[in-house]
């Protein structure tokens, strides 16, 4: 890290020294209690936001954002930041929250320099996750963390941690904005980066969809609808595609789908749906799996016709309910 | 799930201030009592939070009537969580009962201004009332920018009065957020709000949608306040999206409007200048000489509160009449009762609008597509391209948007 050195040979920077001030301040903290020494931390991270955001008159100077960010990590004031932020007021918060987003987009040359001190302190993230459980800063770590899972290094050590599975617990939180805040974070995680996600899936298969299942027979409406329309959606995704083979092998999984085909809301039985189909329309189905859809066929096509009717303009959800009850109809035949 | 010896426990103040919600998240502890709002996927009642016998707003919005995904469900109540204005209202809380969404809120005793004005006030204002409405709103306006969101639903029917004449602005049926974007020069692309309200750019394609959209529904505001409705308010909503593109922009430039001040009709002028640039910012509206003598609401606003009997039974009158006039001519009343219930969100297809508008008769406006089951349903397809992991002969003729990519021999 040349620059480090000749950044040290300089006189010091006005950036220079807006960092030692946010770090004296975050120090003191631990030390000194009191109104007066949040009230500098405040104050300090709020100059902190308009040099890196400009005030909405002046835009911000990017050398500087760029040399602040390389300070704060050679400071180690980001571990300060999260460490930090419960401690924080409202406005704080938010304002500390801003700072971070933009501080890990800072690149020199190819590295983001942020974003490798949080490679390099992963405990952060795991600090951050367990943020979620903490009514006042839920939303703050929210956001801190989905900004933090942009990056694969980063993502990729939540999904192989502990603190992962935390998640389950989280989107079913009673507080319905942290809880729909944490199942975008999860979302996030599991389709950011195609590649770590279906080696994690695929490392992680039994365990992973026990949890999902839990979710997907959840009392609660929305974790129940999300749940299922974010399965529709990741499970057919190209890179997951020997996941979903493996899926859709599997009794446990569809008669999970055949229950949430007789589910009170019309927008869980569309979605269930568009999982089901691909029960069905596997061409090497298992031989338990056509027993379960021959001994179920008669619920079966009578859920399938009762499918919101489209209006007119979704025939592709008629043809494929057409095919799937045609598929049904065709395995109860071949049985007799 | 903290490790090593490195980080800190939450600090003590977080520790002292014990987490525990004022509110609770379970809908046993909360009295539903009249009906005092309501819009197109949600009920608002008065209730009672039982523990503490307080009186609070509670917004019942059916989830499952919303066949998008749920995001900007989640973004509002997120929204609602992150801010603190004295202008705006703020959620205490909301959780899932059921199919529902409960929202909890204060309870603004003398509901919005629209509905006062139809109540008691047809024909509009006087101006030291509606410059007092107005620079509470800006005020909030002025928070809600700086803070990074963009309201979107800036109408009378969305400022909300309580009894001593407090004014905050609410419900973000569709607001946004700027910050959230990696860069700070995309604009919001989405296209929604009410058509009374909307800025021209944001009927345009392309165009980005920024903060002066705000400013210019701001500006429709004070003539709705000033006369009693929005302007072109008695067309249907197509005109209405024609109208706001072609014609000049409206203002307070009638007989009527001799009344009203040199400085207000020049601050609603400014508002309301077509090309977005060119608007003030709310920071600098909040400035114009019109602001500068304002009295405080709860000396104005408290004139027109008078005499009116609670704000459930204003509400049930409102809802008689709107379904009397839904029945007497459907065609206008269409248009109208949305327009009275002043539904708060509003989602539109833009190429299937410009397409509508191209065809556009007098005598017969199409119907706005709201959330419709196809839009839902097309997204989650978006996901099933796994045929061909299955082997050529299973599958179609790849091209994915073929109405017949299901095939199997």
């Amino acid at each position: 890290m040349s620059f480090f050195f000749r950044a040290a040979s300089r006189p010091r920077s006005s950036q220079q020294d807006l960092v030692r001030s946010i770090k004296d301040s975050l120090l003191a903290l631990d030390t000194k209690t009191g109104a007066k020494a949040l009230e500098d931390v405040e104050k300090n991270i709020f100059t902190l936001r308009q040099t890196l955001s400009g005030d909405g008159e002046v835009e911000p100077n990017q050398d500087h954002v760029l040399q602040i960010a390389l300070e704060i990590c050679k400071e180690g004031v980001l571990s300060l930041f999260v460490q930090n932020l419960p401690s924080l007021g409202w406005e704080g918060r938010k304002d500390l929250a801003h700072c971070w987003c933009i501080l890990l987009r800072q690149k020199v040359d190819e590295s983001h320099c942020c974003v490798q001190y949080i490679e390099n302190h992963v405990d952060l993230l795991d600090f951050l996750v367990v943020c979620y459980k903490n009514l006042e800063v839920a939303l703050n770590c929210g956001n801190m963390l989905r900004e933090c899972i942009k990056y694969p290094s980063l993502a990729k050590y939540i999904l192989e941690s502990n603190s992962f599975e935390l998640f389950f617990q989280y989107v079913e939180l009673p507080n319905f904005d942290i809880a729909s805040d944490a199942l975008n974070t999860f979302k996030d995680l599991l389709t950011r980066h195609e590649d770590a996600v279906s080696e994690f899936l695929i490392s992680h298969y039994e365990q992973f969809f026990e949890l999902y299942k839990r979710l997907l027979t959840s009392d609660n409406y929305v974790t129940r609808r999300q749940s299922v329309k974010f399965l529709s959606e990741f499970l057919l995704e190209a890179p997951n595609a020997q996941i979903m083979k493996r899926y859709i092998l599997e009794v446990r999984y569809l008669n999970i789908m055949m229950g949430l085909l007789k589910d009170s809301s019309k927008n869980i039985r569309i979605c269930s749906f568009h999982i089901f189909k691909v029960f069905v329309a596997n061409p090497n189905k298992p031989r338990d799996i056509i027993q379960v859809l021959v001994d179920n066929h008669k619920e079966l096509l009578k859920l399938l016709h009762a499918l919101p009717a489209s209006k007119g303009e979704d025939e592709q959800l008629d043809e494929e309910r057409d095919l799937i009850v045609k598929e049904i109809e065709k395995l109860v035949r071949l049985s007799v | 799930m903290v490790r090593g010896g490195s980080m800190r426990r939450p600090s003590l103040a977080a520790v002292s201030e014990p987490a525990a919600p004022e509110f609770t998240l379970s809908a046993d502890d909360y009295r539903l009592m009249e009906e005092v709002g309501f819009g197109a996927n949600a009920v608002v009642y008065r209730a009672i939070f039982l523990p503490a016998n307080r009186t609070i707003a509670v917004k019942c919005l059916d989830l499952d009537r919303i066949n998008s995904n749920l995001d900007d469900v989640r973004k509002e109540a997120q929204i609602m969580k992150l801010i603190d204005h004295p202008n705006v209202i703020k959620a205490y809380c909301s959780f899932v009962v059921d199919h529902n969404l409960w929202v909890i809120m204060p309870f603004m005793a003398e509901g919005s201004c629209l509905h006062l004005m139809k109540v008691a006030h047809p024909d509009g204002l006087e101006e030291p009332v509606i410059c007092s409405i107005l620079k509470e709103t800006l005020k909030a306006l002025a928070y809600l920018h700086g803070q990074g969101h963009i309201h979107r639903d800036v109408k009378a029917g969305n400022i909300l009065v309580d009894s001593p004449g407090v004014v905050k602005l609410g419900d973000f049926g569709v607001s946004a957020c700027l910050f959230d974007r990696g860069d700070r020069q995309r604009s919001r692309n989405t296209f929604v709000g009410t058509p009374c309200w909307m800025a021209p750019e944001v009927l345009q394609p392309g165009t980005g949608y920024n903060f002066k959209a705000d400013i210019w529904s701001f500006g429709i505001t004070a003539l709705e306040l000033a006369h009693g409705h929005a302007p072109f308010s008695k067309y249907p909503p197509m005109k209405v999206l024609l109208m706001t593109l072609q014609n000049a922009p409206p203002g307070l430039d009638y007989d009527r409007d001799r009344k009203f001040s040199k400085s207000f009709k020049e601050m609603v002028a400014m508002c309301l200048v077509k090309d977005q640039t060119k608007r003030p910012t709310a920071e600098k509206l909040l400035k114009h000489s019109f602001f500068k003598n304002t009295k405080a609401p709860q000396l104005t606003v408290k004139s027109i509160l008078t005499d009116l009997p609670p704000l459930w039974d204003r509400v049930k009158a409102l809802q008689q009449k709107d379904a009397a006039h839904l029945a007497s001519s459907e065609q206008e009343a269409l248009s109208m009762s949305e327009y009275q219930r002043g539904v708060s969100a509003w989602h539109f297809d833009i190429e299937d609008l410009k397409a509508q508008a191209l065809l556009i008769n007098d005598d017969d406006p199409p119907e706005l597509k709201e959330d419709d089951d196809s839009v839902r349903i097309n997204e989650v397809d978006k996901g099933t391209s796994f045929e061909s992991h299955f082997g050529q002969s299973t599958l179609l003729n790849g091209n994915t948007h073929s109405k017949s990519r299901w095939k199997w021999p």
